[in-house]
């Protein structure tokens, strides 16, 4: 070890600044996930559509996000922005890349929890005269949610850990706010473990409070 | 291409490209060779039924999967340096895409290997086979079959998540797309052709992993 | 009530109707009888437009179907469907499985529908089922409620489509007595079944369908008794 000692204390001194960060971190996810879920629904009822000027865009951006980065989503994004200079925050580009990526994947979820649906259902909720959005509205959504509620929790967490890449575009989340303090204290191993650690405990609480809300929520019989 | 990007963007440039095509698949290569090798292990132990041995294996598994490539890559990059190895920044990155992906695949093999039902362990036994024998000539080439889909769907994430390792400076196509960007400041049509060669790698691994899952359902 | 001329229907190469006319009035119950695969089923569906036809035409209540101007959220409003796998909706109680539609379509008040949807529940014989959902009810007890939610929309018209078979044979009876009831009370029915003991007994016409054309109707006791065509004769043969 070469007689390296941790040394935390002047990590630890900047624990407020670091939850600072991860509040940052945390509003940014909870945002993305709140817009991605209206996108990503949207994107899979034009997925599912039969017009194919509505499908086979959906379809192209689904396949071209899925199969590209989100640091290079980023970057394009927010460098792209001041290229053609129109002036947005960083936090505003990184909401954006985050959105942009994590609605395709949602577009995918939310899709398959519709197609779980039985025929029968939409059948029934025709036959008694609903329309499209009233049949969606009460019908499919309720029995699709239960569906699309797993997948979405992981889909959270994902933000969680992968909004972490909007530091490189200087937004203040946990990654910068370590990045920052790594630098001043010169304890870049303490730091980036005691931020690791933040990110780990964070993310294991939720996971676990969406899996009992999950599990009150859907106790009823389906 | 209009005129002005010709006139910045060059035909070295293009050569960079190339250049950081080539290193992002050398990384993703050795990361996910190593990877292979760990998630094996980790995957059996996960498997396990003997609990001090699964345990220990579905700890590692969480904590690499609940927290961010990017604070895995710099405690890697920096603690690496205080046990006193100086390493080049490509090992730093191979070691993080390998421990990353390792936790992950570990799963994948887990999974496989439960796939297989109990009645196959029993008949191996039967015909005198041990675990070690039982487990390579009877259970693993059944769930290898089981392993392909998700696995390939890794490989993609992999190639994607190896983009982060150009924060460190390493010279992958990300960072070649940053560096021509300060060049020529023409960030969508750099970030657009960085783009299209992550697409132009993923893509076609996704249409395979979408055939073989379709094989797999198709099989039973 | 319902007029159909000459409707074509195609699924894919497959000619699943081959030019089929009928005409039920009002207050009548019809019952379709025929081997799987003779179409009967696809004429239900049709005339509650689930599928649309390549050819002829469907009148429901002075209304066409499958015309530009028409509404058909409007016409299938007015007909009840009950279907062969009950289609409930899994999420929502037995009552609210009744109440969804007269307040969500209808815009009728949640009070008022409440207390007919009781009414119809205690109809079909499920009073102290109201808050069970699906899940907790038999098959013949979820085809009841069926029955009830179809009916709260206050229809002109019945279709039923083979709804007691995915039923064990120890409920079927509970449902066909509900259909006997509605019977009796001057509903219009068509009726697709198997059952020819409820086709002899409530249908006032009952139609003998195969390879998607209609190949004889008539009374019950002329259909069942002197059946004129050949394969009316095989079919009823190898039944009863």
């Amino acid at each position: 070890m070469h007689g390296y000692t941790f040394q935390f204390r002047d990590v630890l001194l900047e624990l407020p600044t670091l939850l600072d960060g991860a509040l940052t971190t945390l509003h940014i996810s909870v945002l993305t996930l709140l817009i991605s879920f209206v996108v990503g629904t949207l994107g899979a009822l034009c997925r599912m559509s039969r017009l194919p000027w509505l499908r086979v865009p959906a379809t192209w951006y689904v396949e071209l996000i899925r199969n590209t980065p989100l640091l290079v989503q980023l970057f394009f994004i927010y460098f792209g922005f001041s290229q053609i200079d129109i002036q947005v925050s960083s936090y505003t580009a990184g909401l954006i890349g985050l959105v942009v990526n994590n609605a395709a994947y949602l577009t995918e979820i939310i899709r398959a929890g519709i197609q779980a649906i039985h025929k029968g259902q939409f059948e029934a909720g025709y036959s008694l005269g609903l329309s499209f959005p009233q049949l969606m509205r009460y019908v499919v959504f309720p029995q699709a949610f239960r569906v699309i509620y797993p997948p979405m929790s992981n889909q959270f967490i994902g933000i969680i850990l992968w909004s972490s890449l909007v530091s490189t575009i200087s937004v203040q989340d946990l990654a910068l706010r370590g990045k920052e303090l790594a630098s001043t204290t010169f304890r870049s191993f303490e730091t980036y473990a005691v931020v690791t650690v933040i990110y780990v405990v964070m993310t294991f609480a939720i996971s676990a409070t969406l899996k009992v809300i999950g599990y009150r929520v859907f106790r009823r019989p389906a | 291409m209009p005129q002005y990007v010709q006139d910045r963007l060059n035909i070295y440039d293009a050569i960079l490209f190339l250049q950081g095509l080539g290193n992002t698949a050398l990384l993703c290569v050795c990361g996910l060779g190593l990877g292979l090798l760990i998630a094996l292990f980790v995957g059996l132990a996960r498997a396990s039924r003997v609990r001090w041995v699964s345990w220990p294996a579905g700890l590692y598994i969480e904590v690499v999967r609940d927290s961010p490539l990017l604070m895995q890559l710099y405690l890697i990059f920096f603690a690496l340096p205080l046990l006193g190895f100086q390493v080049p920044v490509f090992v730093a990155g191979v070691a993080t895409l390998m421990i990353n992906s390792s936790a992950f695949m570990a799963e994948i093999v887990r999974a496989g290997i439960q796939s297989v039902g109990r009645d196959q362990w029993d008949a191996s036994r039967s015909l005198g086979m041990g675990y070690i024998q039982a487990m390579r000539w009877v259970v693993m080439p059944q769930a290898f079959r089981i392993m392909i889909p998700p696995g390939v769907g890794l490989l993609i994430g992999l190639i994607k998540d190896s983009s982060v390792i150009s924060v460190i400076g390493y010279l992958e196509l990300t960072r070649v797309g940053q560096i021509l960007t300060e060049k020529t400041f023409l960030s969508f049509q750099v970030f657009g052709i960085v783009a299209a060669l992550y697409f132009f790698l993923c893509y076609p691994l996704s249409r395979v992993a979408l055939y073989a899952e379709r094989r797999l359902k198709a099989s039973g | 009530m319902v007029k159909v001329t000459d409707i074509h229907k195609y699924f894919g190469p497959l000619h699943v109707l081959k030019g089929v006319s009928l005409a039920v009035a009002r207050g009548e119950v019809v019952v379709i009888i025929g081997p799987s695969g003779s179409g009967k089923s696809t004429l239900l569906r049709c005339l509650n437009y689930l599928e649309p036809v390549q050819s002829g035409e469907i009148w429901i209540d002075g209304i066409r179907l499958d015309h530009h101007k028409t509404n058909i959220r409007q016409v299938r409003a007015e007909v009840g469907m009950v279907f062969q796998s009950f289609n409930l909706f899994p999420h929502l109680t037995a009552l609210r499985n009744v109440m969804l539609a007269p307040v969500v379509v209808r815009k009728r008040p949640d009070g008022e529908v409440r207390r007919d949807a009781l009414a119809l529940l205690a109809k079909v014989g499920l009073q102290d089922k109201t808050d069970a959902f699906p899940s907790q009810l038999s098959g013949g007890q979820q085809q009841r409620v069926a029955i009830a939610r179809a009916l709260c929309m206050q229809p002109k018209l019945m279709l039923f489509d083979e709804v007691t078979s995915a039923l064990d044979p120890e409920l079927v009876r509970e449902v066909l007595d509900v259909m006997k009831q509605l019977a009796r009370d001057g509903m219009t029915m068509v009726v697709v079944t198997h059952e020819m003991g409820f086709a002899r007994e409530v249908a006032d016409r009952v139609i003998f369908m195969d390879e998607g054309r209609i190949v004889e109707q008539g009374k019950p006791a002329d259909i069942f008794d002197r059946p004129q065509n050949q394969r009316t004769r095989e079919f009823l043969g190898k039944i009863l």
